[in-house]
């Protein structure tokens, strides 16, 4: 079963035709999850979960390749932060390359998203 | 039940080859979430794994994105180098025998079934790397194979056409099972 849709099962379409849609933007939902703050890989993978809904419910051992594919990508950096209290915690945050990147690909998603919209109308 | 220990060993072993910095920094962080899983699921030690995933499946995910490290390459390209120049063809060796061109045969089946491994799990440029490197050890064992028997050494125009097309078949074989892997593997679209 792909992960996120438990919830919502679709009896006719594929589950591979939903799981290439979260691959494709999963990466735009961490850009933009560390747009405003810095954040560690259980709290994005938390926020991922509860804003999308469960949609994206990834599975927690594909996260941190991928955070670390858009740190290769020059996207986001990371460090480790130590607290006095507490477990050692590596905090990702976005760079302006990656700010860039998300600004671009926003503008990309939010035509796929009217030109989509728009087809779809016709199925009314 | 697994423990963490056991868990993050697991997971270190699949990363054998990979840079020792990185793989301390993926224990560390996947450590670190593993506490934090363990922390927010009530404590469940075996639901936090779980929920990670296997740590075969966990440690190829991280191979694929940064591969072997350089020294291991670096590694590779020498087996590669030094095999190579075993596998140079002598027919006659001093008064006679035919008995290296079989041992050259040997050396030339490891190097192909080697070249196509380096470039399927290190990657072409790896592979393409091994390939160019077993070439030239060839090329160097075909020269010192030319020196030792220089009153006796017969190099006939269809040898010496067969010979560099092996030569430039090893640099195909480092290069292309890595490239057709890279194609077919469907790698998971980046923005």
């Amino acid at each position: 079963m792909v992960p996120g849709i438990h919830a919502t099962r679709m009896a006719e379409i594929s589950q591979e035709w939903t799981a290439e849609l979260k691959k494709g933007s999963v990466q735009l939902c961490l850009l933009a999850l560390l747009a405003k703050e810095q954040k560690y890989g259980f709290q994005i993978l938390k926020e991922l979960r509860d804003l999308s809904a469960g949609f994206f419910d990834l599975k927690e051992g594909t996260l941190y390749p991928a955070l670390r594919r858009l740190e290769e990508r020059g996207f986001v950096d990371s460090h480790w932060v130590e607290p006095e209290k507490g477990i050692p915690r590596k905090y990702y945050r976005i760079t302006d390359r990656g700010r860039r990147a998300l600004s671009e690909a926003i503008e990309v998603w939010n035509r796929m998203a009217a030109g989509t919209r728009r087809v779809l109308e016709e199925a009314r | 039940m697994i423990s963490i220990d056991a868990y993050l060993t697991a997971v270190h072993r699949g990363l054998g080859g990979m840079d020792p910095g990185v793989r301390k920094d993926i224990l560390l962080e996947l450590r670190s979430h593993l506490t934090d899983s363990v922390g927010a699921n009530g404590g469940n030690v075996g639901a936090a794994i779980q929920a990670l995933g296997d740590p075969e499946s966990v440690a190829r995910r991280y191979r694929e994105l940064y591969g072997y490290s350089s020294s291991y390459r670096l590694l590779f390209t020498a087996i590669a180098g030094i095999v190579g120049a075993f596998t140079v063809p002598v027919l006659f060796f001093g008064e006679a025998g035919i008995f290296p061109f079989f041992v050259s045969a040997f050396f030339l089946s490891i190097e192909f079934i080697f070249l196509i491994w380096v470039s399927t799990a290190a990657g072409n440029r790896a592979g393409l790397l091994a390939g160019v490197t077993a070439a030239v050890g060839r090329l160097a064992g075909f020269g010192v194979a030319v020196a030792v028997n220089r009153d006796t050494f017969l190099i006939t125009p269809d040898g010496l056409a067969a010979f560099l097309l092996v030569s430039l078949l090893l640099i195909f074989v480092g290069w292309i099972p890595g490239k057709a892997k890279k194609a077919w593997g469907r790698p998971p679209p980046e923005l």
